[in-house]
Formats: structure tokens, sequence, C-alpha cells
């Protein structure tokens, strides 16, 4: 809350009594879970300071002008390098994975998801290179946005998976192969020209770089479906509309439009056909369970307005005297910390699977190269080509299993469902309670309201999830081993 | 599938809903974005007059007076026409109305302007009368109204001019922005008449079932719309209206409206026939409310993105539902007095 006790010792304790699996973990990892508990208080002071005093009055005025860009607040945030978290520390980078992520979340939706959002939907865009294995776009586009935010002049980065046509379709294998798809790749020399549109991509507007999937192959949309880094600056690219939404308005969703727009070889993220796995499937699966701690953290803003709300002497009582009050306010809680071990959960199973990859002998390996060696072209162009490519994707192998993958995308499917209902529920419940007349907590969680259906919706819709879910962790038909979805002897699937 | 509503109208009632539905049509789709803008003073003053000359400015005002003289049956099903295009636009024809009823019932004289839509009254209802003022903090139609009309417990009667009311406009409404809702504090003068306990019990009916008809408008907005989305969308190899999933959506839609029409419908003629009971009216506005926010939900998911952009025109029907949903009392208020 705007006027919550920040200091680390009061941070500490809440933390670690809202996850008593930290509490765990501590006493092997105290380090581990120290910079968890310091970046918690970051994010509390930096709500504190920057965004409970603008956070209503910013929703207000991008309900007018919906183009309007927060920089200040994205600058602000600098110092805490909020646009690093997930970044390796390779490459200047905080090295954090998906818990510590879900935890920033949390705290920063407690006070507003659409500035979280702008940092959420960076990391999403980050996510891609990480598990792509594009490392030699790590000392590039990951080393700019580290020196960038280190010098107060955040880079950021989106993710475009959406169309206009296929939303749900382009985030599921099975359905890609059927479904309307306005964007389109084709191969030329050096690279492919991409045609196209993107819809409702968080951040597109105000991203430097865009990973943009699409297929290569119009028939075979599963099987050549491709991840593409995109600089905003290429030919060809542009934003056609800034979207006017009903909340999280800080982060701008934008149409984005693709009129023959050429992308280098170098520029594709992995190989030509592995835009599903590992790209949108892994980053699905690193990104749904923060989501979920988005949600939460919506609802338990709901939740900290509404208990104020009911603290208040209305008409000669408290609306917390009465048992009805008290009855919701005991689910609300009940709710928000079913999510809250639910996100954890999922994150911590990430951080265990394919999380292990960023922390594994890979990196530390490489961090014995000299710094000026990494930076090299010839370093670079070693690990833009398929050899290298194939190296590190052969790595990742090593330390990931599927079992673990589908596992964590189960779980995160979950996180993300429970989380968006959360929200809904909680911000929906305590409206309900606060009736019609007019108060300042009242606005806060109407905007919790508003802002919370969204949750239910991006990242794959609470239905997608729960589908997810069946085929990963109950029907069993979903599977990593993509030869089981994806034609086995389609032979279009080329590499790069 | 409207069986409820198609079964149970008479030719009059057929032709009423007929005319508003145009109206609708017409006027309040395309004004709907400005409908609920927040300064959209203009736009509402302009449609209120529209919806004057459809006779809805004085319905329920007695024929000898200039008013249309509609039940509470017919009453019903034009808030329900008008709150598929604006559920604002509803709730500030439904204080209108309401509050003009009163001071008809209570003996007053009432401009023929007003039953004309040349000026706008609004009922200050739930209002708290202490140290000779009245207050409501939140009526819907109140900022721009020229008339104020309040009831006490005793079933007097009062009213104020605008100007002579302390009027705070609500500047921030989620929903309803059209009904531009303000807070309303006037001194009391004398009574202008009295309504008896019997009045202001059909007065609380009439608003309940009006409120039950805005809700129900809203949802089958949301279905209307959801329905014919998932029927063009494609998705998960199919359109999604053939999946189950959207289909449950739907169907539990169709639930809602139904049952609720059902009972609308019913409690409106009892209401005619002189035999409203609050508790039954209670019941089904919680009920109705209930059903519309899961219905505008539901619509925004269906939409998926879209749903949740402005330009789509779903959106705003979550937000209108939950102002329905708490006014004039919440649900929980609502139900607690049911057993009383």
């Amino acid at each position: 809350m705007i006027d919550s006790d920040t200091s680390i010792g009061t941070v500490r304790k809440q933390v670690l009594a809202d996850f008593p699996m930290l509490q765990e973990i501590r006493k092997r990892r105290p380090l581990y879970v120290k910079g968890l508990i310091d970046m918690v208080r970051d994010v509390a002071e930096y709500n504190k300071r920057y965004v409970y005093p603008v956070a209503l009055e910013l929703d207000r005025r991008m309900e007018k002008d919906h183009e309007y860009e927060a920089w200040d607040l994205v600058e602000a945030g600098c110092p805490n390098r909020f646009l690093s978290l997930i970044i390796p520390k390779l490459v200047g980078g905080v090295g954090g994975l998906a818990v510590m992520f879900s935890l920033v979340m949390e705290e920063m939706c407690s006070a507003c998801p659409g500035v979280a959002n702008i940092f959420g939907a960076h990391a999403l865009g980050v996510v891609p290179l990480l598990v792509g294995g594009a490392v030699g776009h790590w000392e590039t586009v990951l080393r700019e946005i580290t020196e960038s935010e280190m010098m107060g002049k955040p880079v950021i980065m989106a993710l475009a998976i959406t169309e206009p046509s296929a939303g749900t379709d382009a985030e599921e294998p099975h359905y890609l192969k059927e479904a309307r798809l306005s964007m389109n790749a084709r191969r030329v020399e050096g690279g492919f020209v991409l045609n196209g549109r993107k819809c409702f991509i968080s951040n597109g507007s105000i991203a430097k770089y865009i990973w943009v999937t699409s297929a290569t192959d119009r028939e075979h949309p599963a099987e050549s479906w491709t991840g593409f880094l995109v600089d905003k600056n290429m030919d060809g690219f542009s934003v056609a509309r800034v979207e006017e939404k009903m909340g999280q308005r800080v982060c701008p969703a934008a149409e984005l439009a693709f009129e023959d727009c050429f992308v280098p070889d170098e520029n594709v993220i992995s190989f030509e056909g592995d835009g599903m796995q590992p790209g949108t499937l892994l980053t699905l699966a690193a990104s749904r369970a923060p989501v979920g701690a988005i949600a939460t953290g919506i609802a338990r803003g709901a939740y900290e307005w509404f208990l104020r709300w009911a603290e208040q002497r209305r008409n000669g009582r408290r609306p917390m005297d009465e048992q009805r009050v008290q009855m919701a306010l005991a689910d609300m809680r009940t709710r928000i910390q079913l999510a809250r071990w639910a996100y954890m959960n999922a994150s911590l199973a990430f951080d265990n699977s394919i999380g292990k990859v960023m922390n594994g002998i890979l990196l530390k390996s490489m961090q014995l190269i000299p710094s000026f060696v990494r930076t090299s072209w010839p370093y670079l162009k070693l690990f833009n080509s398929h050899l290298g490519k194939q190296v590190v994707n052969t790595l990742v192998n090593v330390y990931t299993s599927d079992e673990q993958v589908t596992r964590a995308m189960a779980f995160a499917s979950l996180a993300k469902a429970v989380g968006g209902d959360t929200a809904m529920y909680v911000s929906s419940l305590a409206l309900e309670h606060m009736g019609s007349e007019p108060s300042e907590e009242k606005l806060w969680v109407e905007k919790a309201f508003r802002d919370a259906k969204l949750t239910q919706i991006y990242e794959g819709t609470n239905q997608l999830n729960r589908l997810t879910l069946y085929m990963s962790d109950i029907g069993k038909d979903l599977t990593l081993e993509l030869h089981k979805i994806l034609e086995p002897d389609y032979a279009g699937r080329g590499v790069v | 599938m409207q069986l409820t509503r198609d079964t149970l109208l008479d030719e009059e009632c057929r032709m009423l809903t007929q005319t508003v539905s145009e109206f609708r049509e017409q006027v309040l789709t395309e004004k709907a974005r400005d409908l609920d803008e927040e300064a959209s003073s203009g736009v509402v003053e302009e449609v209120f007059k529209h919806s004057a000359a459809l006779g809805l400015t004085g319905a329920l005002s007695c024929e000898a007076s200039g008013g249309q003289g509609m039940d509470s049956f017919a009453f019903c099903l034009a808030l329900e026409e008008v709150a598929q295009g604006s559920a604002g636009l509803a709730a500030v024809l439904l204080s209108h109305n309401a509050a003009l009823m009163l001071l008809e019932k209570a003996g007053a004289p009432v401009e023929a302007s007003m039953l004309e839509g040349d000026g706008r009254a609004a009922l200050a209802w739930p209002a708290s009368f202490e140290g000779g003022t009245v207050r409501a903090d939140y009526v819907p139609g109140g900022t721009g109204a020229s008339l104020l009309v309040a009831v006490d417990e005793k079933a007097d009667v009062y009213s104020a001019s605008g100007d002579a009311a302390a009027v705070e406009e609500i500047t921030r409404p989620m929903g309803w922005r059209a009904a531009r809702p303000a807070g309303i504090t006037f001194d009391l003068g004398a009574p202008v008449g009295s309504v008896g306990a019997e009045g202001l019990k059909q007065l609380e009916c009439r608003i309940l079932s009006g409120l039950s008809a805005i809700a129900l408008g809203i949802s089958r907005h949301a279905f209307g719309a959801a329905r014919a989305y998932a029927e063009e969308r494609w998705q998960g190899c199919d359109y999604i209206i053939n999946h189950q999933q959207m289909r449950l959506m739907l169907g539990g839609m169709l639930v809602g409206i139904e049952s609720g029409e059902a009972a609308l419908k019913q409690l409106a003629w009892c209401v005619d026939e002189g035999n409203g009971t609050t508790g039954a009216h209670r019941a089904l506005k919680v009920f109705a409310c209930d059903d519309a926010i899961q219905a505008a939900l539901d619509g925004v998911q269906i939409h998926g993105g879209y749903g949740y952009m402005r330009d789509y025109g779903m959106e705003v029907l979550m937000r209108d539902a939950k102002a329905c949903q708490v006014y004039p009392r919440t649900p929980a208020e609502e139900m607690l007095d049911l057993l009383e």
C-alpha cells in the first residue's frame, strides 16, 4: 500500500510468511532468498515513490490520450534494473529467473498492473532470446538493454504472436495447422521478407526490438513457425495503431504492420521451424507463471484497498464490523494466498527445469571468455550460425527433459488461470460490497476490476490454459516432442 | 431462442419493443461510444429528447396529464430495449419517470415540458433526511436535472428545482456514464404531498423491476454480440461457436436471460395488478444483476482481445453491469432484507 512500511525487516517478514517454501530454500541458499527479498523491497519503494502518486491520474489521462507513453515511470525503474531482471549476469543482467520475476510482478501489480506490464511484456520479449539459445544476440541486444538501463535510457522489447484472426491458434501447435494467419515470411537471399499484421501487442509501440512469429510456409504453418527478431527501425515495419483498452492502459497495446520487412538470417531466433518449440511454447511456459503473479498482484491491490475502505467508519459504523464483510475479506484472502502459491509453485518448476540452463555450466563457462572476445564479430558470427545454434540447443537439451518442461508448462497454465480468475473474483466482490457511494478506495478497486479482466485473456485465454493443463497433465497428449505433433516427413523445414 | 419474450407480448407491447428497438439500432448504437465518454452531457440530452419522441419521458405518468400511462410490464420492456443500447440512458429514464410518477401520485402538478423531454427529473433515492435537508450520494441522472424529487420513510414527497440543489457530479464513474450520476443535497421545504405506504412500496417495486430490466438488457446485449462473434470467429480448427466451452458460456447466458425474463414479466404484471411485493423484486434484481455481470464478463471473454478494447463495445457492459448491481443498494444489503 501507499503508506506501507517498506523497511527490509518488514518486507522480509511478509515475504517469508506468504511463501513458506522460501523459508526452506533459505536454509540452503540464504543469499538467493535475500536477493529475492531485496528486490521485493525495491519494488515496494518504487511503487511508493513513483507509482501510487500517479497511477489513478495516469489511468485517467490515458483514457483520453491512449497514445501517451509513460517513459518517466520506466526511467524511474532503471536504477532498480527492472528491465534486466531475467537477463543473464553474463551480459550485465540481474540473472533472476521466474521466481524473482513473479515476486516483482505481484508487488508491482498491487499498485498498478499497467506500469508492471511494461516490464512484464518486455521480459516476454527477452525470453525467446534466452530459451531459443540466441547467444549471439545476448551480446548485442541484451547487452544493449542492460547497458542502456544503467545509463537511465531504457530499451524495451516486445513479443508479437497474436494476429487479427489468430489468437489462441497462434499459441497452440494443434490449432496452428488450421489457423487463419495473416503474417507470412517469404525466404529471400540472406533472410526473409515479412508481410502481415500482429495485433494487441503489449509494448508494441514503444519497443525497440520485437520477437515476431510467422510461418515461412503457409501450407505448413506449424512446421514452419519461426521466430524473428525485428528492429523497429527496419524498413517495412510500422505501428498501425495503438489500442484503447479498458484497463492496464499505461502499457500500450499496438497493432503492428509488416510490409515487405526484410529480416536477415542472423535475426532468426533458433532455427526456421522452431518458432513453436522452443519459441512459443517455452516462452509461454516461462511467462504464464508471472502472469499468474500479475493477476495475484491485482487481486491483492483490490483486497488492500477494500480492507482500507472496510476499516473506515461510515454512518457511525465500520463495514468491517459486519459479518458479511468479514466473510468477504476472508474469502479474498484465501483465494489470493492460493493463487500466490500456485504461481510460486509454477515458477519454481520452471527455474528447476528450463531455468537451470541459465545458471548451468554453459553460462558459467562462457563467463571465462573475455568480454572483448564475446563481443567480437567472429564470436557473434559463430553463435548466430547454424553450427553455433546447434551447439547451444544440444547443451540446452542436456539440462532439460521434455517431461520437466511439460510439467512446468502445466503448472504455469494452472497458475495463470487461477490467478486471472482470482483477480476478477476479488475485485468484483469488493465492488459488490462497496456500493455506489464514491470514494478514493473505490476508484482503486474499480481500476483493479478493469485491469483484472485482461489477465483472463492475454498470454492465452484462461480457456486455452485449461486445455493446456488438460493436454499436458491429464490427457498427456501435449508433448514438447514436436515430431509427435508435426508432420514427420515435412520437407520444407529448413535451418538458417 | 427468446421464448419468454416472444410468447408473452401482446400486439401493443410488440409495437413498443419494435419502436424502441429501432431507436436503439438507429440512434443509440451509433452514439454508444459518445454516451460512454465522461463528458457526455450534450449527447445525453440529445438522445433523451429522442426518447421523448417515443413517449419514454412520460412513460409512467397518466395519459390525462399528458403521459403515456404505460404499465410496469411495458415500461420494463422499453427499458430493456434501451439498455441494450445504453444502460446509462436507461437509468436516466428510470430515474426521470420514477420521479414524475411519484409527484403525480402525491398529487403535485407535473409540468408538461418534463413529460415532453424539455426538462429532466431525477429521483434522489435512497436518501437521508437530516437537519432540514435531503441527501443522496448517488443519483442517476442527477447532473443536469432540472427537477429533483425525494420521498422519506413516511411517504412524504419533496421536490426542488435543480438550481436550488447542491449537485456534485461524480466525475469518474466506472459505469453508467450516460447517467451522469451525482451526489445531491437540497433543503426540505414543505412536502408536496404523500403517496402513502402502498405508494412507497409500488415505487420501490417499479424501480427494482426497472433495474432488473436494465440488467437483462445488458445480458441480452452481451449474448447477442457474443453469439454473433462466435459464429464468425475461427479458432481451434472450427468456428468457436462449435466449441463446447463457448456453447456452455453462451448457454449459461441464455439460462440467466430466460429465467430473468420470465420472472420479470411475472413480477411486472403483479405490480400492474397491485400485488407487487418488494421482496420478490429485490430477489430478482440481485439475480438479474449477478447474471448481467457474468454475461458481460463472458461476452468480453468470448471476444478475446477485441472484447477488451473500447472500440468493440463489449467492455462497457462489464462496467455498466457493475453500476447496476450496486444501485440503489448492494446485493448483500438486498439479500439481508429479504428475510424481514
